[in-house]
């Protein structure tokens, strides 16, 4: 069986799981197409948030940005963790408390205003289609790379997929699907994050692999550091690129946008008390903690063995385009 | 003190009025209290919250990475494992006091 194969069966597999997961757990009534029918364990629930909030920003591109960034890319990192803390002190508690369905409708109770709602409606459709513009984005590089069709075509492909589990499921499909997207998603991350962990430093544990010393015992992310100073780029561990000041603000903006991202606030509807929101909220952070925490150890390990494979100081020049691995020249394609 | 009815002796009257007033600030406080300790263990988070990310990950950054945590530059570690970590431990340890806040006030009731 070739990888083309491979690929289908399992991400068909993945699919078939989610589209059924959604036709069992299909809505049938009006509280549980919105909030789920208000009874999600808060740790189903903060799984649930994790995946649906880890989008194709933090699956697919992140790692690869904090490669490119080093330090720099810290901003993503504590920008969109940072948020939860806001978002579970300030926000979710109190919007459960209240006990609507969608935030449009808190604002509207809370200042006795129709205007008011519409004016929420107004933000939230600008946030929300924003949102979605990154993650169409995203679909459509992912399924273009995996069906080897055009950008258009993937986008569509996957667009009806979403479509079809969302509109059957309602909230209620939508929260066991991503529960299943959870999982999927974060065996897919660590596993090959715990073999170049593994191979690299010997620990099997990403987040203590960076910290970790290589085979020759210097330490990773100093070794790194001298080779690609070595080859005229900044200092991996300290290379900021963005000024302090504007640094703290990308920061800030980051996490006040995560705190007020509609479909994760609306993820705080569905639990069934205020104290289940409070935990709910620490729940979604740890399960994306342990993708964030990954992902910084796989942008510097790639980092240090792209560079690695390529620059060959022994022999007379790099290794040559024509030699360089195949997914190279796949990924050049897709962009 | 002569508009007073002559059935309740002066006494009777200050009394019932001092017991009103009593519950009434036992009420005021006790909401205010619960505000109060709520708003003030919310302050207290986010300091933390303001202190390890922007504080260690950013503005301090230069001068924690002097110092070493393993292969890690401290300062770097913050920014990039540290703060996600305390992170994830401020938001429990909020949701842990909160409740013990609601049991102490009795609010768990009405939220159900």
């Amino acid at each position: 069986m070739d990888l083309q194969t491979l690929t289908f069966l399992i991400v068909g597999a993945t699919f078939a799981i989610y589209i059924g997961i959604a036709f069992w757990a299909r809505a049938r009534n009006t509280n549980e197409f919105y909030i789920a029918g208000g009874d999600i364990h808060p740790v189903a629930n903060g799984m649930a948030t994790a995946a649906d909030w880890m989008s194709a920003a933090s699956f697919i591109s992140m790692a690869g940005m904090i490669a490119f960034l080093g330090y720099g890319g810290s901003v993503f990192l504590m920008g969109w963790t940072g948020g939860y803390v806001l978002l579970a002190l300030l926000l979710a508690p109190y919007l459960r408390k209240h006990g609507s369905f969608t935030v449009p409708e808190f604002i509207s109770d809370r200042y006795y205003s129709k205007t008011a709602r519409v004016v929420a409606v107004v933000c939230l459709i600008i946030a929300s289609v924003t949102y979605v513009i990154g993650q169409m984005k995203g679909i459509g590089v992912a399924f273009s790379r995996f069906l080897e069709v055009d950008y258009d075509q993937g986008l569509m492909v996957g667009m009806t997929i979403v479509f079809i589990y969302a509109v059957m499921g309602g909230m209620k499909g939508i929260t066991y699907t991503q529960i299943a997207q959870y999982v999927i998603m974060i065996i897919a991350y660590t596993i090959p994050a715990i073999f170049i962990s593994f191979m690299l430093t010997g620990n099997p544990i990403p987040q203590f692999g960076l910290g970790g010393t290589l085979e020759d015992g210097s330490y990773l992310l100093d070794k790194l550091d001298q080779i690609i100073t070595d080859l005229g780029f900044k200092e991996y561990t300290t290379n900021a690129r963005l000024s302090l000041f504007n640094m703290f603000f990308y920061t800030l903006s980051l996490m006040i946008g995560t705190a007020g991202l509609p479909h994760v606030i609306m993820r705080f509807f569905t639990v069934p008390s205020v104290k289940a929101a409070r935990s709910s909220a620490g729940w979604a952070l740890v399960f994306i903690a342990i993708l964030y925490t990954t992902a910084p150890a796989v942008a510097a390990m790639a980092r240090l063995n792209l560079i690695t494979t390529i620059d060959q100081p022994e022999q007379e020049q790099n290794l040559a385009y024509k030699d360089r691995p195949s997914w190279f020249r796949n990924w050049e394609k897709t962009g | 003190m002569l508009l007073l009815p002559s059935c309740y002796p002066l006494q009777v009257i200050i009394l019932k009025v001092l017991l009103v007033y009593n519950i009434y600030i036992i009420l005021m406080n006790k909401d205010q209290g619960y505000w109060k300790e709520n708003i003030s263990l919310i302050i207290k988070c986010l300091v933390i919250w303001f202190v390890v990310s922007y504080g260690f990950g950013i503005i301090l950054v230069d001068s924690l990475n002097t110092i070493r945590l393993g292969g890690y530059k401290l300062g770097f570690w913050f920014s990039q494992q540290g703060s996600i970590y305390i992170f994830v431990t401020l938001i429990f340890y909020y949701a842990f006091k909160m409740n013990e806040i609601d049991q102490k006030y009795g609010t768990t009731k009405d939220q159900q």
